[in-house]
């Protein structure tokens, strides 16, 4: 999985993959989940990657260590990626 | 296929499935354990009835309206907003509860019946108490006694009415509400209920109101929303379940279930109060003398009609002492015919244990209903399996869900910074992080944001406050509140970020930067040109001097 895709859960929840990060040798995502109009909610969830048989699965991570380790590293992430950012252009 | 091959028919028949499809039964019994089947069978079938319960998913969004309405009410800025606004807010309001008048006239007459109820039960025992001193007092009148006696009995008639008319109009909002549900489309239904609440949402953004009252009122609608959407969720999975097994193995669900609670249905129903109700307390009280090693409980509510009351006990009546005169009847006893004084007719039923109770809560929901409003327990419990179902978050925590596709998604630079940004900030606000991370976290984000910040509001005299200074370097301990603080601002940046887009926020310096362009733009054309003309006159020079050789 890589950032900027949307994935549909077995649930047919649609999520954003906005951030990755890899902790512990597991690759972790920043997500949105979308709504039935496909707009970003107010629901942000982080999700552990898990491939088995070839089948990629997501868990939602709320342990409180973890994600205080992971929201350290998307904010490093956030932070390069907002320095690199071109000027901000108007609408024409 | 582990069931003794005699009894598994009528282990299926007994639990109301009937093998329709006996050849299709057949070949696909080999393939399967019919105990795991029918035990897969039958908690599906419950699923399908408990899950799908209006009256507590009623009562839950009801009570949030409700905390809604206080918000709204209690807020200081309330009162300046727009007339229009605020009409339009009341009727959408009164739209959604309309959506749920019928079950909440049956909760009031529930509640109403309840109370009437306990007040009745209060005014016996007052009633009672009061009577008793009144034969003690030996220095009233006769017509002061005679009066006294009539109080009482007037009292007590009073509060008897009271509870038969509470009940009377209790049962007919329970028959309403009984055909509303015979007729209830739940997609309908929860469609029609998420457009409204869509509309209310959209209305508490146009109102004025407080920062922090906003963000409380997204947090109910966000629930509110939430329980709409899983609302009856599992139900309709679990039909789906159902009626895919039954297709595959050739079985049909009958109807035993259902005659079964409509016997269990009348038995919950509440009952009118009867005249002789100390007789049969005076009949309870010599039973349990009679029979102290026997658990005895009183029922009010009788199932054949024709006896005066009901007495529960935990061994036949056959097993039990009788008190002087009595004699067993058909399903209970009677003195009719050998008391001097008034006959009465109790009958015995069997008593049932508590875990009894809860495994005969059967299939049908309305048994269920009815179940779990006399039983606290249960409806604890049914509480507690909505409350599973409808928590806030559509991802559940520590489940792993396959992922059934991905698809490349088209998001631009800013926009994705905003949320995530937005996501750093709520899922800190989730960590409940230890200050220490926390105020690194701070100041990291603190940067990162800022930085984005005047990025988007750049040659605009957009300012959010919330995003100047550098409060998290110079107090680090505040850095969760300024998490916090920052992620509600975030929506506004956010839509800072979309007036741009949009046009609606333009730069000061587009002009001037417009013409600056312009002029490096006609610079270079010009500079183009003279190297083109230079370029094409050397060439004419090249030419002409070849000629000249």
């Amino acid at each position: 999985m890589k950032v900027d895709t949307v994935i549909t859960l077995e649930n047919d929840v649609n999520c954003l993959l906005l951030e990755k990060a890899n902790y512990e040798n597991d690759n972790y995502f920043l997500s949105v989940v979308l709504d039935d109009l496909e707009e970003p909610s107010d629901e942000y969830v982080v999700l552990k990657e898990i491939i088995e048989d070839n089948q990629n699965y997501v868990m939602r991570v709320v342990d409180e260590n973890v994600l205080a380790e992971l929201i350290k590293m998307f904010t490093k992430t956030f932070g390069d990626t907002v320095q690199n950012l071109a000027d901000f252009e108007d609408a024409a | 296929m582990d069931i003794d091959e005699k009894d598994f028919g009528t282990l299926y028949a007994e639990n109301g499935f009937e093998i329709v499809k006996s050849g299709v039964f057949i070949r696909e019994a080999d393939n399967v354990d019919l105990n795991e089947l029918l035990d897969r069978l039958v908690n599906l079938r419950k699923k399908m009835n408990s899950s799908a319960d209006i009256m507590d998913f009623s009562k839950n969004v009801i009570s949030k309206l409700s905390e809604l309405e206080n918000i709204i009410n209690r807020d200081d800025y309330y009162g300046l907003s727009d007339t229009s606004k605020l009409n339009k807010l009341s009727e959408d309001l009164q739209s959604i509860r309309r959506k749920f008048t019928s079950v909440q006239s049956y909760i009031k007459a529930e509640e109403n019946m309840r109370l009437q109820k306990q007040n009745m039960a209060d005014i016996f025992a007052n009633v009672k108490r009061k009577s008793y001193e009144l034969d003690q007092n030996s220095n009233l009148t006769a017509m002061e006694r005679n009066k006294e006696a009539q109080r009482l009995l007037n009292e007590r008639n009073a509060a008897s009415n009271g509870y038969n008319e509470a009940l009377k109009f209790y049962n007919e909002q329970k028959k309403l509400y009984d055909e509303y549900k015979d007729n209830f489309n739940l997609i309908n239904y929860k469609n029609e209920l998420l457009q409204n609440i869509n509309a209310l949402e959209d209305d508490l953004k146009d109102l004025a109101l407080a920062p922090e009252n906003k963000e409380k009122l997204q947090t109910v609608v966000a629930d509110i929303r939430n329980d709409i959407a899983y609302f009856g969720l599992e139900s309709i999975k679990s039909k789906q379940e159902f009626d895919s097994l039954c297709q595959r193995y050739g079985l049909a669900s009958t109807a035993k279930v259902e005659k079964i609670n409509v016997k269990k249905e009348n038995n919950n129903e509440p009952k009118e109060i009867k005249n002789n109700e100390n007789k049969l307390e005076n009949i309870f009280n010599k039973l349990k003398e009679l029979n102290p090693d026997v658990e005895l409980a009183l029922n009010e509510n009788v199932i054949n009609p024709s006896f005066d009351g009901r007495i529960e006990a935990s061994v036949p009546v056959a097993d039990l002492k009788l008190p002087e005169d009595y004699y067993v009847v058909d399903n209970g006893i009677s003195n009719k015919f050998s008391g001097n004084g008034e006959p009465v007719m109790v009958e015995i039923g069997e008593l049932q244990k508590e875990n009894e109770s809860v495994l005969d809560q059967s299939d049908n929901l309305n048994t269920e209903l009815a179940n779990t409003q006399q039983d606290p327990s249960l409806y604890a419990k049914a509480k507690s399996a909505i409350s599973r179902l409808t928590q806030k978050g559509r991802v559940e925590p520590n489940k792993k869900y396959a992922v059934k596709k991905s698809r490349t998604a088209i998001i631009g630079s800013y926009a994705k910074s905003l949320l995530t940004f937005s996501g750093i900030t709520a899922c800190a606000a989730l960590a409940g992080a230890p200050v220490i991370s926390m105020a690194a976290l701070g100041a990291g984000l603190g940067v990162a944001v800022q930085t984005l910040y005047r990025k988007i509001v750049k040659d605009t005299d957009v300012t959010i406050k919330a995003f100047e200074g550098t409060q998290y370097q110079s107090a680090p301990e505040n850095a969760p509140a300024l998490v916090g603080l920052w992620h509600k601002a975030g929506e506004s940046l956010m839509n800072v970020f979309k007036r741009r887009k949009t046009g609606e926020i333009k730069s000061n310096k587009v002009d001037s930067e417009i013409n600056v362009d312009r002029e490096e733009q006609l610079e270079d054309l010009s500079n183009e040109i003279d190297n083109a003309l230079n370029a094409h006159q050397e060439y004419q020079e090249e030419i002409l001097e070849s000629l000249a050789r």
